[in-house]
């Protein structure tokens, strides 16, 4: 009886896979104090390392990284997770706009553009998990 | 009949016969149906026994396909120039966004969260809002420069050209309220729609506004028409952005569409406002073009193919 309320307490777990050590800040900045539990991975490894051993409700993915890039990332996600609602952060390096592309085409949740403010990540959150703050799939 | 703008040419030609005893020239006539052809001119006075001028002999010979071949030759080596330039600034832009985006979320989201920590009358207010001012800014320039590397993801709609000045009307009055320039508006009447990136037409309509404003200063007329027209077969849409400015000098007309080329102080401009209205043109499928006259205005005008008879859309 007494789970769902066990349930509904429990944080949003985000992971922000993303080279760059101030969007990782950034996140945890404006995350952790509304509620939300903020994991950190610096490349494509370590971030589906992370995808292992926890139970992620959104991750923030960024598409140009060392060792292995984010699409690649998302269709490793994919091939174990077809649910998993992952957020593809581009910084428009590539004039053709071919890894967003294929990110939309490995079914990313959303695609976004870079430079994202506070408003942009927090409505991102709502948006991509119906009740971002109450547990995934209730 | 010699070309009015020759004449010079063509009086020093005679000039020269006289002094020289002989003279070779190209110049414009005007047929008598109406049309320009370019002739040679090659003469030489003939002189009788005491060496006074008995009559002139000479030959002219018509060079106007050379001379359109030389004009297209110019034409395309300007334009080829243009492509490689516009290439560059493309590729450096591609490259500086993902280096300026990243940062920029950073500086954004910390001075975003920051501000929604503060109590109402905060100091920090004022600075805080400042940074996320100035970085929006950026990340503005930032945009801009990538229509040049064409990695603008929006797609291009089929647009109602009316519509679309309108929207971008109301930027374009505020500025013209507080300039007490005159605004015309005058829309034919059943104007195809095209195929285009609204917010880019926009910023096209929106960046000639502008410099027509900064050419005209505390007083002056804005027009801005649009029709539909029917040429070689296809259809487009004609948009025309006149001012009663200064106009443009002949030295830097050949300029203006280049990126990074201003004439307006630091601060004031980027230099990326006609070259953006080139890029965003060109990639539409359009042309734009201009004619100034000093101390009279400048009339832009640009023409977008019709979505369902342009040779480009898509």
């Amino acid at each position: 009886m007494g789970e769902p309320m066990q349930s509904e307490m429990r944080k949003t777990i985000v992971l922000i896979i993303d080279d760059e050590v101030g969007i990782q800040d950034v996140f945890a900045f404006l995350l952790e104090p509304i509620g939300c539990e903020v994991l950190h991975a610096s490349d494509g490894l370590e971030g589906l390392a992370v995808l292992e051993n926890r139970q992620v409700d959104v991750v923030f993915l960024d598409i140009h990284m060392p060792r292995l890039n984010g699409v690649e990332v998302l269709r490793r996600i994919r091939e174990k997770n077809p649910t998993q609602r992952v957020i593809v952060m581009s910084s428009s390096s590539d004039p053709f706009g071919s890894a967003e592309n294929e990110a939309r085409k490995l079914r990313a949740t959303v695609v976004v553009e870079k430079p994202i403010g506070a408003d942009d990540i927090i409505a991102l959150l709502e948006e991509s998990g119906n009740g971002w703050s109450l547990p995934q799939g209730s | 009949m010699v070309h009015p703008d020759d004449k010079p040419l063509m009086e020093k030609a005679i000039s020269d016969l006289y002094k020289f005893g002989h003279t070779e020239g190209e110049y414009r006539i005007v047929r008598t149906d109406g049309s320009i052809a370019w002739v040679s001119d090659r003469t030489h006075l003939v002189y009788d026994k005491s060496g006074a001028p008995l009559r002139i002999d000479g030959i002219v010979t018509d060079i106007t396909q050379r001379k359109q071949a030389e004009k297209e030759k110019e034409e395309l080596q300007a334009q080829l120039m243009q492509s490689a330039k516009m290439a560059a600034v493309g590729q450096l832009a591609g490259g500086i966004a993902h280096e300026i985006n990243n940062p920029l979320t950073v500086i954004l989201g910390f001075a975003e969260g920051l501000a929604k920590r503060l109590a109402p009358g905060d100091t920090l207010e004022m600075p805080i809002k400042s940074i996320e001012r100035e970085a929006v800014r950026c990340g503005k320039l930032v945009q801009d420069l990538l229509v040049f590397s064409r990695s603008q993801k929006a797609g291009p709609e089929e647009l109602d050209v009316v519509k679309t000045i309108e929207s971008a009307m109301s930027l374009i009055s505020a500025r013209a309220k507080n300039s007490n320039i005159k605004l015309v508006r005058a829309f034919g009447e059943n104007i195809p729609h095209i195929f285009a990136n609204s917010n880019q037409l926009q910023q096209v309509i929106i960046n000639l506004a502008n410099n027509a404003f900064d050419a005209m200063g505390e007083r002056g007329t804005l027009t801005i028409r649009a029709r539909g027209l029917e040429e070689n077969g296809k259809r487009w849409v004609e948009i025309r952005v006149e001012d009663t400015g200064t106009g443009i000098p002949e030295e830097i007309r050949s300029r203006i569409f280049e990126p990074f080329f201003t004439t307006k102080e630091a601060g004031k401009g980027t230099g990326l406002g006609l070259g953006l209205c080139y890029e965003i043109v060109k990639n539409t499928g359009g042309t734009i073009t201009f004619t100034t006259e000093a101390g009279k205005g400048t009339c832009f005008t640009v023409r977008l193919p019709a979505a369902d008879g342009g040779a480009n859309a898509k």
